[in-house]
């Protein structure tokens, strides 16, 4: 540890944000300079405190702004009914500045590993457990508040997807009452689809823009066609390829689209682990990104070795033609 | 030019058999040498927060992937809910509403003048396309998309209209003045041709566009974007929230408690490291084929 290592990468603890410095803030030096800065100072403290003034001069009409609680990652009310359960449960305290606070229930989502990629707007909420690798896209929303969903390994849930759990179920299935959403691994659910309490098997796609009503089973290996409309209670058998609005069977799959299902969920694993990265960078690094973007995009408009006469070794000339 | 010599001397060391078995960055040096520009993925992060620590939500809404970074006109507006995310292009007077995504990762998106991309619509370009032709989306200008559209890999022209909740799939085009109407699926390579209106699962020709509903066209690509300039309006560039944030963070500073990071240098050392491995990498290749040679 210690500047100049380069080989710790800093991961944050339980702080609810870390606070690093890009060096330290420059104070002045010299006594005009400090003299400005106290004076500057001065009217900042005086216009923030003339901002809360005015906010309660406003009164119930002023605008508050408020931080937007974290919902990628957020617990719900547990509920005993829900069997089989997901999610982990846990027991806090109501108010915890209170010495005898009453316990709370809650039930926080449950992922395996490290290697998963959840966007920072998705919504996971609730009785939810994530197998390994699984990648949540921008603006899904897996909402498990009054049923449990379970996600396998390698599974992808793309962009603006819903999915939801059912507490009541039209028919009565044979092992009674609604199924929770249970999610088998290297599943790939396409942009916009909506799921409600189905059940998806290992290895299937569900399309684009797709809708699954209640009590859907999809068998391993099958595909449901972009913006199908699968009716209640459907059953997709392995290797079938269902669209249309109402959803019927249009053809068996082929080999070579069986392969492409499975193909697609591992290069959405190595996609996510881009967006995990890019997504995990604190503020100061996005930052110094930045900054560094902008100064190799002026450096690649004006090209300085070239007008200076500047010729560098064959490995330098790569790396910068690699730079752009 | 000298960097054109050394970069074709290296190229013919490596020899096309080594080529495919390279590293990614192995394979970008050799890729610019070979005059391509090739995207860099964004490298391995210095620091990294799991989303499931945070407190507060941490989503940005213009996100740049390495070298794949999103060019926004300054007349253009975004929804602070929206997402763009990699090569996302848009140009003058666009509105993107509020939970879209834009995933510029894989392939370029751009989106003409005073188009809109209404709300929860995805927009997501895929790497390489069935029908052959590039896989990026380009949208024409006074376009309307919608709200909870879907669109991959597509094409449309200007003055086009796609209805509420309908999928584009891979290579589907539309062309100027045609209008897809809400919750039809356009089929990968179907074509809508100019001044048609096609609908349905999968979509059809419905009808033919009359001259006024060409002219509305335009003027409902404007009126959206009048919206779109007073929300702008009503939202302010920043909040107050900052200010606890802020005091806490002062707060925690002066209590000692905060690390300091020397983040240029650490990031200076990993750039520096993967170089010299890519670079070792290339030698060991090249040494390999002189000797196979």
């Amino acid at each position: 540890m210690g500047p100049g290592s380069g080989e710790t990468q800093y991961s944050t603890g339980t702080m609810p944000f870390t606070v690093v410095h890009l060096g330290r803030h420059p104070k002045p030096k010299d006594l005009i300079g400090k003299a400005m800065y106290a004076l500057g100072g001065m009217m900042r403290g005086l216009g923030t405190a003339l901002d809360s003034i005015g906010v309660v001069v406003q009164g119930p009409y002023a605008r508050h702004d408020h931080l937007v609680p974290n919902t990628a990652w957020m617990p719900f009310e547990a509920n005993a009914d829900i069997k089989p359960a997901a999610g982990a449960q846990q027991q806090v305290p109501f108010n915890p500045r209170l010495r005898e606070s009453p316990a709370l229930d809650i039930v926080a989502p449950l992922k395996k590993g490290s290697a998963g990629f959840v966007a920072p707007n998705a919504k996971v909420i609730g009785n939810v457990s994530l197998g390994s690798q699984v990648s949540i896209w921008y603006g899904a929303v897996l909402r498990g508040d009054i049923n449990a969903i379970t996600v396998g390994d390698k599974t992808n849930i793309q962009d603006n997807v819903v999915v939801h759990v059912a507490r009541h179920s039209l028919t009565s299935a044979p092992a009674g009452g609604p199924k929770p959403t249970v999610i088998g691994s290297a599943v790939t659910i396409g942009h916009g689809a909506t799921l409600h309490a189905c059940t998806i098997g290992d290895g299937c796609l569900v399309g684009m823009g797709a809708t699954l009503l209640d009590g859907v089973m999809l068998e391993p290996g099958s595909i449901v066609g972009a913006g199908a409309v699968v009716p209640p209670g459907a059953v997709v058998k392995s290797g079938e390829i269902w669209a249309g609005a109402p959803a019927k069977l249009l053809r068996k799959l082929s080999a070579e689209e069986k392969g492409f299902v499975a193909a697609s969920a591992d290069n959405y694993a190595k996609l996510a682990t881009e967006h995990r990265i890019e997504n995990g960078k604190l503020f100061e690094e996005v930052f110094l990104d930045a900054a560094i973007a902008e100064e190799r995009e002026w450096r690649s408009l004006t090209d300085i070795d070239l007008h200076m006469g500047i010729a560098r070794d064959d490995q330098t000339q790569l790396v910068l033609a690699t730079r752009g | 030019m000298v960097r054109l010599q050394a970069a074709s001397g290296l190229l013919r060391a490596l020899g096309p058999c080594i080529r495919s078995s390279l590293s990614p960055e192995c394979q970008q040096i050799a890729a610019a040498a070979a005059g391509v520009r090739l995207f860099e993925s964004v490298a391995p992060a210095v620091t990294y927060r799991d989303v499931s620590d945070e407190w507060y939500l941490r989503q940005r809404s213009q996100i740049s992937l390495g070298n794949r970074l999103p060019h926004v006109a300054v007349s253009a507006w975004i929804s602070p809910s929206a997402v763009v995310v990699g090569d996302v292009d848009l140009l003058d007077r666009v509105s993107v509403w509020n939970n879209v995504v834009l995933r510029g990762d894989l392939n370029n998106i751009t989106i003409g003048q005073v188009s809109n991309v209404q709300d929860r619509t995805v927009i997501h370009a895929a790497r390489t396309s069935p029908a052959g032709i590039s896989a990026s989306v380009k949208v024409g200008k006074f376009v309307t998309i919608e709200p909870n559209c879907t669109l991959r890999s597509c094409r449309i022209g200007d003055f086009a209209k796609v209805g509420a909740r309908s999928v584009l799939l891979e290579g589907s085009m539309m062309e100027d003045y045609s209008v897809l109407q809400p919750g039809s699926v356009l089929p990968p390579t179907r074509r809508v041709p100019t001044g048609e209106v096609w609908g349905g699962v999968p979509a059809r020709f419905v009808r033919a566009l009359s001259e006024d509903e060409r002219d509305a066209l335009k003027a409902e690509a404007d009126d959206i974007r009048r919206l779109a300039w007073q929300q702008d309006a009503e939202q302010l560039p920043v909040g107050t929230a900052w200010r606890g944030v802020e005091a806490y963070r002062a707060a925690v500073v002066e209590s000692g408690k905060a690390v300091s990071v020397p983040m240029r240098r650490l990031k200076y050392d990993q750039r520096k490291r993967r170089e010299d491995e890519a670079a070792n990498a290339i030698s060991v290749a090249a040494g390999a084929s002189q000797a196979i040679k």
